[in-house]
């Protein structure tokens, strides 16, 4: 697995910022939309953990999960100044969610908040596969 | 969803009510603006919204109005009390985000030299910017007398005076806040950020009056031509942000086992009915958030004061930097208003919408029951902002609604992408602006071109007669986050 290329794209939404990541199955897509969520907004993220943190989710629809799990990622980075380092996503169904965060502490001597997310929103939420990949889209409120 | 207008006047569009709507839609907007919106999103949000339980009238449309997540920016939506709901995405995720205006007694001539040293000391003393953490750290009994006494708490602390209290809505408290009801990790995040500025969008500018259009209104208010003001522009931080989005997960959720009896156009609609426990814990755990943003306005008003007094050299003259009002623009309050000849309750959302209170209203401070609310309209940070006067149409029109600001035209990534081999910074300097941001790319994407043109905005405001034209301010310089 290639630790450094995230596949993220940015799409352009008037006040905000949307984002669709991409995965060749879900268990890839949700653990490239942690990374890409993280490298976003911080610049030059830490590479090595501290600790591992465990996430169980439960979401009405994947959608749902995918704007909970984002939002679990930042909650850690805004409220506990820690830095999702790599997810490792046990197990993803449609609305079931398993993983572990190996996260690392925030350092501002070394590290920068570059982007002030305040929301992963449900606005345009989205998760399909296109027949090659899985894609899951949201909107960030910043 | 094609969204299709009826012009009613010069500065009023109608979208019918079609489909799932409940009532219509109404847009205030001009002949040059409504061209805009065509490939903007926000009118099929202002079509979703009208699709809401128990709204009255219609789903408005301010002159501000783009494309949100669910609400637009600039909308408005009045619920009624008994049989409509309650949406945290009609408030937003900055709830109470609003600006306060200062005035000083000092002329554009007494700072003429200092302006730089003026921004130098606030971008030095006041925190500001992505993650920044405010001048003051609360306990978490502390944090919970803030969430319910507002901007009282900090003028207790000796952060202010009494009577600044009388010059921000609503006295700078909302009742009914319960701190019981809020997450852990809402509590956690507001031990640390209060004083802050936040970043974006949020910014201290020193102004110079440079126009007056109501002689009186701007007497009343305190403002007169070439006076020195100070707009402060900032909300509920961290703090709000996790309040809304707890409830919107926990609204999502039981939306989506069809708890509400209707599908939802837009998940981020998720609302719950005003009278369920959901929708009261709601406005409860909202109020917390509210209060919080009084205070912290409060008390960057504070610090503002304290830096400004010494870099001028004025801090034995107390008086000179005068709140003349404090207003939100994402809220939603418990309001009664004249429904089809009958007086209704409802609860009105403003999501980047301010109310516009006219003269003689009950909720005015004395001084202003002549001239109506001091209405707050910040441009962006290299043109002018307004003040205006609140009026009767607006009660008759838009449950007392006016707009909030010039409005985006363009995304963050788009205005980046214009200002590409150009510094901001050196444009607004030969513009007579000077600027400073915490973030590297505030400036390109907060610039100008980004926004509406805040002028056009408050002509369809001052001409559909929502709010009357007061003053005119011009930016001297500005610090952003």
């Amino acid at each position: 697995m290639d630790t450094d290329y995230i596949p993220i794209e940015i799409i352009d939404h008037t006040a905000d910022m949307g984002i669709v990541a991409r995965g060749c199955d879900l268990k890839s897509l949700f653990r490239n939309a942690a990374l890409g969520l993280v490298r976003l907004i911080v610049s030059g993220p830490p590479v090595k953990s501290d600790k591992t943190e465990k996430v169980m989710l439960e979401g009405g629809d994947a959608a749902d999960l995918l704007v909970k799990w984002l939002g679990e990622i930042l909650y850690l980075l805004q409220g506990e100044e820690l830095v999702t380092v790599e997810a490792r996503v046990k197990f993803v169904s449609m609305c079931i969610l398993e993983a572990e965060l190996d996260v690392a502490g925030f350092d501002p001597t070394r590290h920068e908040m570059i982007l002030d997310v305040k929301a992963v929103t449900y606005h345009q939420s989205m998760v399909w596969n296109d027949g090659n990949h899985w894609l899951g889209r949201v909107i960030l409120d910043l | 969803m094609n969204i299709h207008l009826e012009q009613i006047d010069p500065y009023r569009w109608l979208i019918p009510r079609t489909g799932n709507m409940r009532v219509p839609g109404i847009v205030f907007s001009s002949k040059d603006l409504i061209g805009t919106l065509a490939e903007d999103p926000c009118l099929i949000q202002v079509a979703n919204v009208a699709m809401l339980p128990g709204i009255l009238e219609a789903s408005l449309a301010m002159p501000d109005i783009h494309w949100g997540y669910g609400f637009p920016i600039g909308g408005v939506a009045a619920f009624d009390s008994d049989e409509g709901i309650v949406s945290p995405g009609g408030v937003g995720y900055d709830i109470n985000c609003g600006c306060r205006l200062l005035a000083t007694d000092f002329t554009v001539s007494d700072v003429a030299g200092a302006v730089q040293d003026m921004i130098n000391a606030l971008f030095a003393g006041i925190a500001a910017g992505v993650g920044s953490k405010g001048s003051i750290r609360l306990s978490k009994a502390e944090l919970a007398a803030v969430a319910v006494e507002g901007a009282a708490w900090a003028v207790k602390k000796g952060l202010g005076s009494p009577e600044d209290l009388e010059y921000t809505e609503d006295h700078g408290t909302m009742p009914g806040a319960d701190p019981s009801l809020l997450s852990d990790r809402a509590v956690k995040r507001g031990l640390d950020q209060l004083g802050s500025l936040g970043s974006g969008n949020h910014f201290i500018e020193v102004q110079a009056v440079d126009a007056l259009y109501d002689l009186d209104a701007a007497q009343a208010f305190g403002l007169w031509e070439g006076q020195v003001t100070i707009l402060i522009h900032s909300g509920s931080r961290g703090f709000g942000h996790q309040i809304c989005d707890d409830f919107l997960k926990e609204m999502t959720s039981r939306a989506g086992r069809s708890g509400l009896g209707f599908d939802l156009p837009d998940r981020q609609l998720a609302c719950a009915p005003v009278k369920s426990d959901q929708g009261r814990r709601y406005l409860s755990a909202m109020a917390c958030a509210a209060n919080y943003a009084w205070a912290n306005r409060q008390v960057l008003m504070h610090r503002t004061r304290e830096i400004l007094a010494a870099t001028l050299g004025v801090q034995n003259r107390p008086g000179s930097f005068k709140l003349i009002y404090d207003i939100s623009h994402n809220i939603a309050k418990k309001e009664t208003h004249k429904v089809n000849g009958r007086n209704r309750v409802s609860y009105v959302h403003r999501k980047g919408a301010t109310r516009s209170l006219p003269p003689g209203h009950p909720s005015l401070p004395s001084r202003y029951s002549g001239a109506g609310q001091p209405v707050l309209i910040p441009g962006d940070m290299g043109t002018e902002s307004y003040v205006m006067a609140g009026a009767q149409r607006a009660m008759d029109l838009s449950f007392g609604s006016c707009c909030h600001g010039a409005g985006r035209i363009l995304s963050r990534t788009q205005a980046v992408k214009r200002a590409r081999g150009r510094s901001i910074r050196s444009e607004l300097k030969l513009s007579g602006i000077v600027a400073r941001s915490h973030g590297k790319r505030t400036l390109e994407e907060e610039m100008p071109e980004a926004y509406k043109n805040i002028s056009q905005v408050v002509e369809i405001v001052h001409e559909t007669g929502l709010g009357r034209k007061v003053a005119r301010l011009r930016p001297l310089g500005v610090i952003k986050g």
